[in-house]
């Protein structure tokens, strides 16, 4: 007696050691809601870039505005005010409208280093008969419809280096009204606003858009028309999915608890044992947030959120010792019995359980592989408690027995075994169903993670289509030591480029180096440039045929002059224009040895795709250079994982018959075990299948989740011990358990969260058939009256 | 990106366009500036070919070019050149298209406040609408002698050109343009003659 005092002593100090690290560690723990989480981890550079780019580039912390509404002068007026008081606010790292003074600066910059941006100067150009050419052309220029305008630029640039920059770099960009960027019908201006912060932090993101909202009002405020705005734009889209995700994990996750409670309390009558019978499924949750901690850097809110609905299986654990442990009058007894006769039991399921949660660790998601570590380590603690502390505290507590339901049960679920022709029969047809979905069954692409508001996602596609700035498809990168040599490699791949595009293999292309050529580059074209004396020189032998004399073009000598002399430019003298922005989110950098340049190719119009070999060889001859396409390269990242999980859960499936068979030590019984597991697996997806199909990476998750619960009940449905046929009480346990997790995950099939969704449309009917299929094939009692001989023992 | 300022030239072209269409209220007596505001408020669509020499103070000699005119109310112009370069400058609304070399180059006049000011006041020219115009020109209307007409622009602000002038003649019921000269404050003049094809006198 005095030992097993001591030993209860001992396990409840370990318990308590164990939950006060535990808390202690939780305390520590920083939680996030990025939404990457759930993007694979990448194991290629190339899929490492574009889970960057998607977490931490440019583009990730840019924000598209929109305003609308009242007069075009009005939405113009509101425009460059918004521009103005957003730069002066340091959430902000950059915010442009196309203002005429922004565009000016810009058009003063390129015209300030034209001849070292210019990719036609060389020493040809500035040779006496470059010079005589390309003023020959100036001069038919000045004869056009627009002549006027060209006749500002000719006496400083004679040679149209202006004209062959802007014309060879420029895009259209977007439409303009009003003195700034507009949608093409005027009836929208547009800014785009980049955040200082990083991608990834959604917090920093969420205030930035409250201070836009909140600086669009006070703007609003002094307008006398009725002016509207509208954010889109990357951050836009991850924080109304982190806020919906928030409030749905919060919702889901409470009504999915305030279920299982009445559910329990309904069950128990008892809010003592209810009380009690949490303590497994806590300490699971606690122990599971300090083990992610410890693992990963941050804890996702989703695997808190999820973790809640996972432990429904940690409530079964409670349920199962509460209502299987009174088999006898005497508890201390009952204990010892269901430790005897039950937790083995338990402890199998917990096997498979665990089995198919280690697959969780292979999906290669961050996201997930939280999820299987703090299912892991939580349903182990919440079995652990289960076994070694509710006995020691359960002697006090008094519960009700259910016994009776039980009874109730017995009899109904005795004649679903009639049903077993007609639920292989189902089985089949759901098996053919399965066969014939194939390939529509599952979804191959990554979007459909993350909750999309269709509002925004039409807002934002119609601002990007506005701005021009569809997120480039393809990508070509080099990578390299510093921001030179990146911009060095970048130059190399700019002529065969060119080549591809006069072959028409490619629209076109937009590289950094455009508005900001490698020093090497600059300095190359400053010694093509001839001093003041022999320009003049040249001048002379050259405007000779011309009807212009050399001294008019006095000003193009000085430019000249300067220019050969001048600072080179970098990346920091672009700042204050709107250059900045273009190049700066091309030159992405980890801040410390690995520098990339981004060049981003436009495809022809009418084409579907790039002829994505052909430009692999053109592009080979640089050799830091690669190819990305980010939609294939996101879709075959996806599809990659959604096969290696395919095949992790069948490896888990082929553990889970092998741990079977050597406890059952029969394959007949094997079999019957598992047969009401796959035929609810195949149920769950034949019904998905003519539901339309689309099952995801996370459907596959909820299949994993189904097997490890739907185990629990085919073992009790088939017990070890021959002898020891399915009683009243461990129905009424399964029954009670198999409630509360169709309940709990039938409530998240309701959210529009669809991590959340996919796992309860899958799991509910997938539990449910589960327990359903277990009774229907449960073993035949050696005799009639076994059952309730056992019962009332 | 490109910023010009020289947009007086090309409105001086397009406001000879006015004078293509018969001007029948000028026919009784001799025509006031509202006379001719009223004519121009019917106008209608119409087109002209045009010849244009370039005067510019920093070449030795003159440029020609000509080509075509074509202008449908309220605000859409077209300069199509034939010689020496094939090109067609289009006047939008407010916007601005250049198409030459099978590239289209676009510009908004708000960008360009002066030379939108400019494309307003003559916009008012060839709606009928010569209050606008007066809020950036002095307007001096002279009836010349022979059946002609002529209309100086002086800029009051912000000067892109030192003076356009227009001239016409009025013959029966149909008022037509010849002439449009614009001198640039940069010394520049451009001078626009315009020839009208037969069936739309």
């Amino acid at each position: 007696m005095k030992s097993r005092l001591n030993r209860a002593l001992v396990l409840l100090a370990l318990w308590l050691a164990v939950l006060v690290t535990a808390i202690g560690v939780t305390n520590q723990t920083r939680f996030t809601a990025d939404m990457s989480a759930f993007l694979p981890a990448a194991p290629t550079d190339a899929q490492r870039l574009l889970v960057e780019q998607l977490q931490q580039g440019g583009i990730s912390r840019t924000f598209l505005l929109a305003i609308e509404g009242g007069t075009p002068e009005s939405r113009g007026v509101a425009s460059d005010r918004l521009k103005t008081w957003l730069r002066e606010d340091p959430a902000f790292a950059t915010v442009q409208n196309g203002g005429r003074e922004d565009l000016e600066r810009a058009r003063r910059h390129l015209f300030a280093h034209r001849y070292l941006l210019s990719p036609v100067v060389d020493r040809a150009h500035f040779s006496t008969e470059g010079l005589s050419a390309t003023i020959g052309d100036s001069i038919e220029r000045l004869n056009s419809p627009l002549g006027d305008m060209m006749a500002e630029l000719f006496p400083r640039d004679p040679t149209g280096a202006m004209l062959a920059l802007l014309d060879d770099k420029q895009g259209d960009g977007p439409a303009r009204c009003c003195g700034v960027w507009s949608s093409a019908d005027g009836e929208r201006t547009l800014l785009i606003a980049q955040a200082a912060a990083s991608g990834s932090d959604t917090d920093a993101l969420s205030s930035a858009s409250a201070r836009i909202h909140a600086t669009f009002q006070s703007i609003r405020a002094t307008m006398p028309h009725d002016l509207t705005l509208t954010v889109a734009g990357s951050p836009a889209f991850a924080i109304a999915a982190r806020d919906t995700i928030k409030a749905e994990v919060t919702w889901f996750s409470a009504a999915s608890l305030l279920l299982v409670t009445l559910v329990l309390l309904a069950a128990y009558r008892s809010i003592r044992v209810l009380l009690a019978g949490l303590l497994p499924v806590g300490s699971g949750v606690l122990v599971g947030i300090a083990a992610v901690s410890l693992g990963f850097d941050q804890v996702h809110g989703i695997t808190i959120g999820f973790g809640t609905a996972l432990m429904g299986e940690a409530i079964d654990y409670s349920i199962y010792f509460f209502v299987q442990s009174r088999q006898t009058g005497d508890t201390d007894a009952g204990h010892r019995n269901w430790a005897r006769h039950y937790w083995p039991t338990i402890r199998l399921g917990l096997m498979t359980s665990l089995i198919g949660f280690a697959a969780l660790l292979f999906s290669g998601f961050p996201g997930l592989m939280q999820i299987g570590v703090y299912a892991m380590t939580g349903l182990t603690t919440a079995a652990l408690v289960t076994r070694y502390i509710l006995p020691i505290l359960g002697e006090r507590l008094p519960r009700a027995d259910i016994a009776g339901l039980g009874h109730c049960l017995a009899a109904p679920l005795r004649s679903m075994r009639r049903l077993r022709t007609p639920a292989l029969l189902a089985g089949g047809i759901a098996v053919v169903i399965v066969a014939l979905g194939g390939n529509e069954l599952w979804r191959g692409t990554l979007s459909g993670l993350v909750p999309i508001d269709p509002a925004l996602e039409a807002a934002d596609a119609r601002l990007r289509d506005d701005l021009g700035s569809a997120s480039p498809r393809y990508l070509i990168v080099v990578n390299a030591r510093d921001p030179e040599m990146a911009l060095q490699q970048a130059e190399r791949l700019t002529p065969i480029l060119d080549r591809l595009v006069d072959q028409g293999a490619l629209a076109g292309y937009h590289s950094p180096t455009d508005v900001l050529p490698s020093k090497a580059t600059q300095e190359s074209r400053q010694a093509a440039l001839p001093r003041p004396a022999e320009l003049r020189r040249r001048l002379e032998t050259a405007t000779a045929a011309l009807p212009v004399s050399a001294d008019r073009l006095e000003g193009f000598v000085e430019d000249v002059a300067d220019q050969r002399t001048a600072e080179t430019m970098d990346l920091a003298s672009l700042k204050g224009t709107p250059l900045w922005l273009a190049v700066a989110s091309q030159l992405p950098s980890d801040g410390q040895d690995s520098q990339l340049a981004m060049i981003t190719l436009r495809e022809q119009a009418q084409e579907d795709g790039l002829d994505i070999n052909a430009i692999r060889q053109a592009i080979a001859p640089v050799a830091s250079a690669t190819l990305i396409d980010m939609l294939g390269e996101a879709n075959r990242l996806y599809a990659h994982y959604l096969e290696t999980t395919l095949t992790v859960a069948l490896m888990g499936a082929g553990a889970i018959v092998l741990l079977l068979f050597a406890v059952h030590r029969s394959p007949r019984r094997t079999l019957r075990t598992l047969l009401p597991i796959g035929l609810a697996v195949v149920l769950v997806l034949a019904g998905h299948s003519l539901a339309g199909g689309g099952l995801t990476l996370l459907h596959l998750i909820g299949l994993l989740l189904t097997v490890a619960v739907g185990s629990n009940y085919a073992l009790f449905f088939q017990p070890r011990d021959r002898s020891r046929v399915m009683d009243a009480r461990t129905l009424a346990s399964l029954t009670l358990a198999t409630t509360t997790t169709v309940g709990a995950f039938g409530v998240l099939a309701l959210s529009s969260v669809p991590v959340l969704q996919a796992i309860g449309t899958v799991v509910a009917p997938g539990a449910l058939s589960a327990y359903l299929l277990a009774a229907i094939f449960a073993r035949e009692p050696d005799a009639e009256d076994s059952q309730a001989t056992e019962a009332d023992s | 990106m490109r910023h010009h300022r020289s947009f007086g030239y090309f409105f001086g072209c397009w406001l000879t366009l006015l004078s293509v269409q018969p001007f029948a209220a000028l026919a009784a007596g001799a025509p006031s500036l509202d006379d001719l505001a009223d004519a121009l408020a019917k106008r209608g669509a119409s087109s002209a070919e045009y010849q244009q020499t370039r005067y510019l103070d920093m070449l030795d000699k003159p440029l020609e070019s000509r080509g075509v005119l074509r202008y449908r109310p309220p605000d859409y112009l077209v300069q199509k050149q034939t010689e020496p370069h094939r090109q067609t400058l289009i006047l939008d609304g407010n916007m601005l298209i250049l198409r030459a070399d099978g590239r289209e180059r676009r510009l908004d006049l708000a960008d360009h406040p002066a030379g939108s000011a400019i494309a307003t006041s003559l916009r008012g020219i060839l709606n009928g609408q010569i209050d606008a115009l007066q809020e950036d020109y002095d307007i001096v209307f002279q009836n010349l002698s022979d059946a002609q007409w002529g209309l100086k622009l002086l800029p009051r602000t912000d000067a892109l050109a030192q003076q356009i002038v227009v001239r016409g003649r009025l013959e029966g019921e149909v008022a037509t343009v010849e002439r449009v000269t614009i001198k640039h404050t940069n010394g520049s003049v451009n001078v626009m003659k315009i020839t009208h094809p037969a069936d739309s006198r």
